[in-house]
């Protein structure tokens, strides 16, 4: 009889065409998440957060971590963008921190997973790991293309569910943090029939957030 | 090796107070003004965040249940999901449980008509029935094929309601936990059938507490395979288990508001079991909060399971909902 989770991944771009405003923004951007999510005593019980950044190399940067002891970490954006790399390493986290329910004991509830990337992949591998995340479906993924420089179709690869921020503003980033801390409060209810793929309903995207058709 | 968390380089800027769990009154009707006119009895009906319910049966049974809403729902100001029932006759009672799909937005009404309509299908069918003079495997049969158009029908009830209204169906979508005991006069046989998650057990007269329906486990929590209206939830409904009753000494019926705290049923059932039967000195491990008091099966037995109902553990704060019976 453990605690029930709802983890919850941010994978960051923190290639160097992220520089200035808009790391600086994802930064701040954690860090209201984090202060949103400790107001909620349903996310205090249950959503655990995790980052995970990608440039060279992907990188772990918090391991999946109660919000009550979260701290939001420094980002330093530099480097490619190894989009490949980093699907990897979110499966393999999955492999590793998720628990799937059996006879024993209740699961996690489904992972949460936002993908935020104003560019395009410079690696090969990722077509592979982008296949095994729609073949598997371990977690809700929304992917966020940001600006006009990110490949949605290579996101469309990876989830249904791409949102398009085209504004790189503070304000933009501010937006989608709430809009992500709105996606937390309300996942962790029963969700559809399993046979629609479980997905959550979301909550509508901020103004200057579209959906990608 | 896994990294350790990194150290805060960010001005997190001052956290928030530790937020304390509210208890909001549900905004709006509980019915809606779209299905008045295909609800008429729902204009009438009184909305409680709690319901119990206790009915003494013959034979030495006695019937309770009670439905709570959870803190997330008190929290958020919404109405409580889940819907119970529970019907006697001369030869029969019947205990419904069933659980609004928190991602729909009339699982409350889903809920409350599927209890209503599985009362009065099975209690129809149940009413005046003459039980056949045959051996028990083909009792079960003949119980089973008795109760399954019946079940099918209270879900058609459900879908009909959605198409009567123009909503869609999976708007109403809940689980639904159906038990009925029935005393022939060759033997008395308990029937289940189960769509969606929670679970029903029976305690047998040698202690053990056995699960009956087949639950609905998925990979993560929260999910569920099937509900009621969907295509192939009459498919499910109609999965009937029949068991002999004659070493049935209790029944009991919980929405995952109640089993996932006590998850395994196969392993928790026989604690579950006990604080019911005998109540509660101390809180079960692993809850935070489980406040002392008599046993559930009493003659004051709604009362109390309304308090046992209010436990307290981490994470677990759906609405919760427990149907049991008990000689």
């Amino acid at each position: 009889m453990t605690v029930r989770r709802l983890p919850v991944y941010i994978l960051a771009d923190v290639s160097g065409s992220m520089q200035g405003t808009p790391i600086e923004s994802v930064k701040s951007g954690i860090s209201q998440l984090h202060r949103d999510l400790m107001s909620d005593p349903q996310a205090i019980e249950s959503a655990y957060l995790s980052i995970v950044t990608f440039a060279n190399t992907a990188e772990q940067v918090v391991p999946l971590t109660e919000v009550s002891l979260f701290n939001p970490p420094n980002l330093v954006a530099s480097g490619n963008t190894n989009f490949g790399d980093a699907l990897r390493l979110l499966l393999e986290c999955f492999e590793h921190e998720i628990v799937r329910t059996t006879p024993e004991q209740k699961g996690d509830w489904k992972p949460l997973v936002f993908i935020l990337s104003d560019g395009a992949p410079t690696d090969t591998a990722w077509p592979d790991y982008a296949q095994q995340l729609r073949n598997r479906r371990p977690a809700n993924i929304i992917a966020v293309a940001c600006g006009d420089q990110a490949d949605v179709n290579c996101l469309k690869q990876v989830t249904e569910v791409v949102i398009q921020m085209k504004d790189l503003s503070p304000d933009s980033f501010r937006a989608f943090f709430k809009f992500v801390s709105a996606s937390v409060r309300q996942t962790s209810a029963k969700v559809g029939a399993l046979a629609e793929g479980g997905a959550i309903t979301l909550p509508p995207p901020p103004p200057g957030i579209t959906i990608v058709p | 090796m896994r990294p350790e968390p990194a150290t805060s380089e960010v001005e997190p800027g001052a956290l928030p107070a530790a937020p304390a769990w509210l208890d909001r009154a549900p905004e709006g009707p509980w019915c809606p003004p779209e299905l008045r006119e295909a609800l008429p009895w729902a204009a009438a009906a009184d909305y409680a965040d709690l319901r119990t319910a206790l009915h003494p049966w013959r034979a030495g049974w006695t019937l309770v249940g009670a439905s709570r809403r959870g803190r997330l729902h008190a929290h958020r100001g919404e109405f409580r999901e889940d819907a119970f029932g529970i019907e006697t006759g001369e030869q029969f009672f019947l205990l419904v449980a069933a659980d609004g799909a928190g991602s729909c937005r009339l699982s409350r009404i889903g809920s409350e008509c599927a209890c209503r309509a599985v009362v009065r299908r099975l209690g129809a069918v149940l009413a005046d029935v003459v039980p056949p003079a045959m051996d028990s495997p083909a009792l079960h049969q003949w119980l089973a094929a008795l109760l399954a158009p019946a079940l099918s029908a209270a879900i058609q009830d459900v879908a009909e309601l959605a198409r009567a209204s123009g909503i869609d169906p999976r708007e109403f979508r809940t689980t639904l936990l159906t038990a009925v005991w029935f005393a022939s006069p060759a033997g008395e046989l308990l029937a289940v059938s189960q769509v969606g998650d929670g679970f029903i057990a029976a305690r047998r007269s040698d202690g053990r507490v056995e699960r009956l329906g087949a639950g609905d486990v998925s990979e993560f929590s929260g999910e569920v395979s099937c509900f009621v209206p969907d295509d192939g939830a009459s498919t499910r409904a109609q999965a009937i288990a029949v068991t002999d009753g004659a070493d049935v000494t209790a029944i009991l019926l919980g929405t995952d508001g109640v089993e996932d705290p006590f998850y395994p049923i196969e392993r928790h059932g026989a604690l579950l079991y006990s604080q019911l039967v005998g109540g509660v000195s101390e809180p079960a491990q692993h809850f935070q909060r489980q406040e002392s008091q008599g046993p559930v099966f009493a003659p004051d037995g709604d009362q109390q399971l309304a308090r046992w109902l209010g436990f307290e553990r981490r994470g677990e704060n759906d609405d919760r909902t427990l149907v049991a019976a008990w000689r």
